[in-house]
């Protein structure tokens, strides 16, 4: 029989015999397959897919000459589909409801509808619903009046890619005698907006898909987690092979004798290895896709779309072929030193000698103090590449620690008593072990404790700022205004911007009102596409990358345009979402009124300094630092009334800030609402929530996952230690002793495992102090942390107790 | 140990250890067990020492009968009553030579300062005054060996049951080990040692011989 054969069957039969073991190690990995993949799965889900905005589109024109941009799309040979809109009253409703007709076939438009009942309306009597376009509403074949007009109804449908949008599918919005104002509608474009050519006359507005940045960014994400996972698994993996490896020490040394060369030994653990990741990552793809299928419903109506399969399919393979190397190399790397030991030693099963901490954990120690100072300049300096460095040295470094760690931990235990020295002691011996379990477990840890310090340092801001609003106040907004980036209010808008004041002192004639206004720039230069003329009057040379319609396009970064000088700046040079900052707003929202004094000055929100637009104007930003309110809506500026006329700026309405002498009851908010109607939305005053589920949530899978590590790190021990367990029994330990060391070693690694955790958990809030922008304080979530640091070192010292065994079981012939 | 039967298995594939085994041993009296592999011995010597239940059959340690004790209570006798030297020099490979002797007295509720004096005057005693701090790993067959012999004499116990201890030692040493031994035979202890070798048994007052577990000749 050849070497190889040999060392094949011999890898058979040890895993038959030890399947134990093995079954451990397939679960583990496993487990990591399936939750790097599952996570992968659902974080990449949680972005909204591409399609949402424009379909199979990558921009939409809105143009008042859509005749000329048909020509001009089909001359330019795009794929293009029609998306119609407009708002319907339903007889016999208070409701009104958007209508939308499109091509549900056009290969551009066809993934923002999908019939899920019934079939598409084929002619104008027909419509098409989605679930919950109306309330109690009709079912496929019933009647509905939709503005006086009599329709049936033919299928259910829905907007995969945003499945809480409600709306009715129709086949033309023609018979409902709408004017060209109440009727939106927009070109669906497949290509390169560059490349479009504009019609010679008539206003036209393109807008352009988001760029791929949110779910690039998650994609990446997901793969560092699902990366960080496997290094988790890998971590536990290896402690569990160099068990095996030693209970194999024996069959090597046989082998050994028998003329098995080191590199025989060490392939033969390698297939080992291979075989059990192969089988475990089949299992744990098996196990993600069984788990994605039964939770597909929720997961859809959590991320609010369909989820997409086209998913970072490099992650999955990614995690599949590096669990197979992960198992291989953690079984490898055991087995190295114990193909170096003597045959003789290995025939009496005499382990190598415990490796001393190495080089490789005080590199760690200069790694994570490098990375926590690269973390916190970073973020302080808002340089992304110090901080990604920062991200990824702080945790490894900490993490390569965990051998000084465990040391530590040993000798601590010297002077306790009999069981937890030992304990401590055989800690410090297989310090590699016990080092790669306090990784593993200040890996699992790490997540809950960065959560909770997190949240606890921003709910203490929310709470210190209290309130959106005083309960005595409300806001009444136009709607959209409560959402940046909106279109800009409407003469119509306007009239019932002021008609809602009058409905509001109708029901309390002693509430104050103050107006919300914003800036906006109606720059004739803009407006001409006079860029020569425009170009002096900003001190740069503008190259607009689009072109504004001429009624819409006052903010025109609203819309999407950019305009850039010669260097690709951007130039804002009209300002968007900036309010102006009248002393009776800057008074009632609790800004100390003379702020922006009469100097011609911009205010900047210390919240938005990072999507600031920049500045236009004389006067340099002055750096705001009052208490903020809590609205749902705060400027990027804050511009003086006088340069505002200065500027040759307009003033536009945004709603009604409105205060009374005492708390708003329930009664009296219900009698707003009514009176306001549906024309204005109203923010009533409301408490801050706390973070505090989320973190619960999380202490739970920390505690959950950690529980788990130490159940597997006791079953190394226990199978290690059993020499030494049978020897404690034959001198007189009891049951409770001998259980009492397992307990021990679970709780100090355990312990050591939730320090360590803690550290890294304590990193984020370290970077976010070091950003003067965040504005938080330093927390200590106790709570959290004596969970961490005193509840799981007794919750994994009472599993350690639980699943050892105790000294009857140890009893029996074998002892001798 | 009085009729005392072990039977591994359950039937039909049953295989019985000890059949209806009597034997007893007195203060100050050395025993040797000798017997073929397979004959019963190490098994004697585990329900000798409460390290295994007999199937049926009564086993009194220094008048107190073992059958009615519970877990805690057997280990309760091995602490006070009884010490273990084995072939596979086991120590407790985390702790020092002075820990592994005072173990069982800290187990017993015994200071830890009085319990590793004591612990240090019987390394002393087997000839190991220099090397108390050093660990298992550390120490070659022969001293590991005496750390077991001196982790069985400490506290004063009464039985010392040895199984094979001179196996895995060279001649000399295991000469030596067996002196130590004899020596460890005084007027208030006994020592049970289970051997093949005829050279230890005859350092033995008494010789027992197992055969299909049954004790064949018991004798001087």
């Amino acid at each position: 029989m050849s070497a190889r054969s040999l060392l094949w069957k011999m890898n058979q039969r040890t895993l038959r015999r030890e399947w134990r073991q093995y079954l451990v190690i397939v679960l583990l990995v496993a487990s990591g397959v399936a939750l790097s993949v599952g996570g992968s799965v659902t974080a990449f889900n949680l972005a909204e897919p591409p399609q949402s905005q424009f379909g199979n589109g990558q921009f939409a024109v809105m143009t008042d000459s859509p005749a000329d941009t048909e020509a001009a799309l089909t001359k330019g040979r795009f794929a293009w589909g029609r998306r119609e809109s407009a708002t319907l009253a339903v007889d016999g409703s208070a409701q009104r409801v958007t209508a939308i007709v499109m091509d549900p076939f056009n290969e551009v438009t066809s993934p923002l509808a999908e019939i899920t009942n019934g079939r598409w309306p084929t002619d104008e009597t027909e419509v098409a619903l989605s679930d919950r376009a109306l309330v109690d509403g009709p079912a496929v074949g019933d009647g509905l009046t939709i503005d006086g007009r009599r329709l049936t109804v033919v299928g259910v449908v829905e907007n995969p890619t945003r499945l809480d949008q409600e709306f009715v599918f129709l086949t033309s919005l023609d018979s409902f005698g709408l004017r060209e104002s109440e009727r939106s509608l927009e070109f669906l474009v497949d290509g390169d907006p560059r490349q479009l050519p504009l019609p010679s006359e008539g206003a036209v507005s393109i807008s352009s898909a988001d760029g791929p940045s949110v779910r690039t960014a998650v994609t990446l994400g997901a793969g560092v987690i699902s990366i960080l996972g496997m290094v988790e698994v890998a971590l536990l993996v290896g402690a569990g092979f160099q068990v095996i490896a030693q209970r194999r020490s024996r069959q090597y040394g046989l082998l050994a004798a028998a003329g098995a060369t080191p590199k025989m030994l060490k392939s033969a653990a390698t297939l080992s290895g291979a075989i059990v990741g192969i089988v475990g990552v089949v299992c744990g793809l098996g196990t993600a896709a069984a788990a994605v299928a039964v939770l597909l419903p929720r997961l859809e109506a959590s991320v609010g779309h369909r989820v997409q399969f086209d998913l970072p399919w490099v992650i999955v393979v990614f995690n599949a072929v590096l669990a197979v190397v992960v198992a291989s190399l953690a079984s490898r790397w055991p087995a190295r030193p114990l193909s170096e030991v003597p045959v003789a030693a290995l025939l009496t099963s005499q382990r190598p000698k415990p490796a001393a901490v190495g080089r490789l954990a005080f590199v760690g120690l200069v790694g994570a103090v490098l990375g926590g100072l690269a973390l916190a300049f970073g973020f302080a300096r808002l340089n992304p590449l110090l901080a990604l460095l920062g991200v990824l040295l702080a945790p490894i470094g900490v993490l390569l620690t965990s051998p000084i760690i465990v040391r530590t931990a040993g000798r601590w235990t010297k002077r306790f008593q009999l069981v937890p020295r030992m304990a401590g002691r055989a800690i410090e011996r297989s310090n590699r072990r016990s080092a790669a379990i306090v990784a593993a477990l200040a890996l699992a840890l790490s997540l809950p404790v960065g959560i909770a310090v997190v949240t606890t340092a921003l709910d203490e801001r929310a709470s210190a700022k209290g309130p959106n609003v005083a309960e005595s106040t409300f806001i009444a907004w136009l709607p959209g205004a409560d959402d940046g980036g909106s279109r800009i209010p409407s003469g119509l808008d306007q009239a019932a911007l002021d008609d809602a004041r009058h409905r509001v002192l109708e029901v309390d004639p002693t509430l104050a009102l103050v107006r919300i206004e914003a800036a906006v720039a109606p720059n004739p230069l803009v407006e001409q596409w006079d860029f020569d003329a425009l170009g002096p009057t900003l001190g740069v040379e503008p190259v607009l990358s689009g072109r504004p319609a001429s009624d819409q396009c006052l903010v025109c970064d609203t819309y999407g345009f950019g305009t850039f000088d010669s260097n690709g700046n951007e130039i804002s040079y009209v300002v968007g979402d900036s309010w102006i900052g009248s002393p009776e707003l800057l008074t009632a929202l609790g800004i100390e009124a003379d702020l922006l004094g009469s100097a011609p000055a911009i205010a900047r929100s210390d919240e938005f300094v990072m999507v600031s637009n920049g500045i236009l104007g004389d006067g340099a930003p002055i750096a705001v630092d009052p208490a903020w309110p809590q609205i749902s809506r705060i400027p990027d500026l804050l511009i003086a009334p006088d340069l505002v006329g200065n500027l040759g700026f307009e003033r536009v309405g945004l709603g009604w800030h409105v205060s009374g002498s005492s708390p708003l009851s329930a009664e009296e908010r219900a009698a707003l609402r009514t009176a306001v109607g549906p024309e204005l939305l109203l923010e009533f005053s409301q408490e801050p929530q706390p973070s505090s589920g989320l973190r619960q949530i999380a202490l739970a899978a920390g505690l959950t996952i950690g529980v788990g590590i130490a159940f597997a790190a006791v079953g190394l021990f226990v199978a290690e230690l059993s020499g030494d367990l049978k020897t404690l029994v034959a001198i007189g330990a009891s049951p409770r002793n001998t259980r009492s060391l397992a307990a021990s070693i679970a709780a100090i690694l355990a312990g050591c495992g939730a320090l360590a955790g803690v550290a890294i958990g304590y990193l984020p809030l370290i970077a976010l102090l070091s950003a003067e922008e965040f504005s938080i304080n330093f927390v200590v979530p106790w709570s959290t942390l004596v969970s961490m640091v005193v509840l799981f070192p007794a919750l994994a010292g009472v599993v350690g107790w639980t699943v050892s065994r105790s000294a009857s079981d140890l009893s029996g012939p074998a002892m001798l | 140990m009085n009729a005392v039967s072990r039977t591994f298995g359950t039937s039909p594939n049953s295989t019985t250890a000890l059949k209806g085994a009597n034997f007893s041993v007195t203060a100050g009296e050395m025993v040797a067990i000798m017997g073929p592999s397979g004959s019963g011995k190490s098994t004697l010597l585990t329900i000798a020492g409460g390290l295994d239940s007999p199937t049926s059959g009564t086993v009194e340690v220094n008048g107190i009968d073992m059958a009615g004790l519970s877990p805690t209570g057997v280990a309760e006798i091995r602490r006070k009553h009884i010490g273990f030297v084995f072939q596979g020099l086991n120590l407790l490979s985390g702790l020092n030579a002075l820990e592994n002797v005072s173990a069982p007295l800290e187990l017993d509720g015994v200071p830890a300062k009085r319990a590793r004096s004591e612990a240090k005057e019987r390394l002393v005693e087997v000839g190991l005054a220099d090397r108390l701090r050093a660990f298992p790993d550390d120490l070659s067959g022969g001293e590991q060996q005496r750390v077991a012999i001196a982790r069985a004499l400490v506290g004063d116990r009464r039985l010392l049951l040895a199984d094979e201890p001179t196996g895995a030692l060279d001649s000399t040493t295991g000469e030596n080990i067996m002196r130590l031994i004899r020596d460890a035979c005084s007027p208030s202890r006994c020592v049970v040692v289970v051997t093949h070798n005829e050279a230890v048994a005859s350092l033995a007052d008494r010789t027992v011989r197992l055969r299909d577990g049954a004790v064949e000749v018991s004798g001087s």
